[in-house]
């Protein structure tokens, strides 16, 4: 019991005050409450309590108490940026990661991108149900692109390699080397010299979903991370509205 | 003495309620001291308005022995002493720049609107961690507006009496829940005190 809670001065006659609006109590009985709730805190807490729950509920709004209440626009706009976020997270490339800070983002492409780059995969991802899309910029004057592929399985000491010569911009690798295990990729320009360095390369690797979930977690991709920054405001804001 | 001299109130021996009030006097200050140290609040103005409660209380009622006169008079004292603490507690933690959007210049007390406004969405939270039982005795009897007998009958009652101390049970887990969701204070800005002021209206009626 807290020290402001108030203490019934007759809990004897307090315990029948649920009798007080009874029309057939005794008079005796009424004049006994009436009087005890002119002298008595609790029990007159509790009656003005029940005429302000009466009060509120007997309103043409009364019903509106006993529903859930509706989130409001700002909640939805919450909710759904959370969610949003989440989508995004999963359904865009990854973002740099730490490297949005380091500017890493050079070595996450295998090149610059004002030169020649490997999109996707970057340097490091961990890809899950990978289908094989490996996917470049393009360079000018190029006749095609020499592709060198190297799996190597993590469990085991199996391995293989695989090369192609594409004139597009992205290659599908074959379904024999759609396994779990680490990956490196070389994109090799021809005629050669067109790109200083001449070819770029990745290591990436097709993992499981929790790998690939927590690589996902380290990289959020920046709309990402925008969109949960948002709903953190917004419900940060809700909240202090709430409690001040 | 005190019986004597609360023996001689209700026999309406003149300045019995003047002797009364000083017996009581120094066992009620000494209550309400420790109480209300630490505030601006005088303990004087507590236990005068306690004693004068109390007399009245006590010219009308026949059946208190010595302990429980004395007794009555500290459970008052201590109540009203709450009761102040309350409403200081209310006032400070009121922030009215939370409704300023919402006031309307003429209307109430901006204390009480705030209070109002916070209440529903404290009652609405309350109602709805009520048992079902409970949410429906309440509907029934104050939205619907259902007689308690009506409704005794509907849920098959033996007699009204049982709903009557149903929807009792039901009003204290809704103030217990009510409290929990921080609403301590504003009980008492709406209904503050004892009922006394009830009563006047109902005689004026
Ligand atoms: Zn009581």
């Amino acid at each position: 019991m807290s020290l402001l809670e108030f203490e019934c001065v007759d809990p004897k006659i307090g315990e029948q005050m649920h009798l007080f609006d009874d029309e057939s109590l005794d008079p005796d009985l009424r004049d006994q409450l009436e009087r005890h709730l002119a002298v008595c805190h609790a029990c007159s807490e509790g009656v003005h309590f029940e005429s302000f729950v009466a009060g509120r509920l007997a309103s043409p709004r009364g019903a509106g108490f006993f529903r859930k209440p509706t989130t409001s626009l700002p909640g939805y706009l919450a909710m759904t940026a959370v969610l949003a976020a989440i989508l995004l997270l999963f359904l865009l490339p990854p973002g740099y990661g730490t490297g949005w800070l380091t500017d890493d983002r050079e070595g996450l492409r295998g090149g610059d991108e004002r030169e020649f780059m490997i999109i996707r995969p970057l340097e490091g991802e961990v890809l899950y149900r990978w289908r094989g899309d490996l996917r470049w910029t393009p360079v000018v004057n190029t006749s095609f692109y020499n592709i060198h592929v190297e799996w190597r399985s993590e469990t085991s000491s199996e391995g293989a390699t695989w090369r192609d010569q594409v004139r597009t911009c992205q290659v599908s690798l074959p379904d024999s080397l759609m396994r779990e295990g680490a990956f490196l990729a070389i994109v090799k320009p021809y005629p050669e010299g067109l790109v200083p360095a001449g070819e770029r390369a990745v290591g990436f690797r097709r993992g499981s979903l929790l790998p690939f979930l927590a690589y996902r977690i380290k990289h959020p991709p920046l709309a990402s991370l925008a969109l949960l920054a948002l709903s953190l405001g917004v419900g940060t804001a809700m909240f202090y509205r709430r409690r001040i | 003495m005190i019986q004597k001299a609360y023996s001689d109130l209700l026999a309406g021996v003149p300045d019995s309620d003047d002797r009364l009030y000083r017996l009581l006097w120094p066992q009620l200050l000494r209550q309400a001291t420790p109480f209300l140290a630490h505030t601006d609040i005088d303990p004087v103005d507590v236990v005068q308005d306690s004693l004068i409660s109390l007399l009245a209380y006590f010219r009308n009622s026949s059946d208190l022995a010595d302990c429980r006169v004395a007794a009555y008079a500290s459970v008052v004292v201590r109540n009203r002493c709450r009761d102040v603490l309350r409403r200081k507690r209310a006032k400070l933690v009121v922030r009215f720049d939370k409704i300023a959007g919402t006031l309307k210049s003429s209307l109430k007390d901006p204390l009480e609107e705030l209070v109002a406004l916070e209440n529903s969405e404290w009652l609405n939270e309350a109602i709805l961690a009520l048992p079902q039982s409970c949410r429906t005795i309440l509907k029934e009897l104050y939205y619907r507006g259902r007689t308690v007998r009506e409704l005794a009958e509907t849920m098959k009652l033996n007699s009204v009496q049982v709903l009557y101390y149903r929807r009792n049970q039901c009003l204290k887990k809704l103030k217990r829940n009510f409290k929990k969701s921080g609403a301590s204070e504003s009980i008492d800005i709406l209904g503050a005190g004892t009922t006394a002021h009830l009563f006047k209206n109902r005689e004026k009626e």
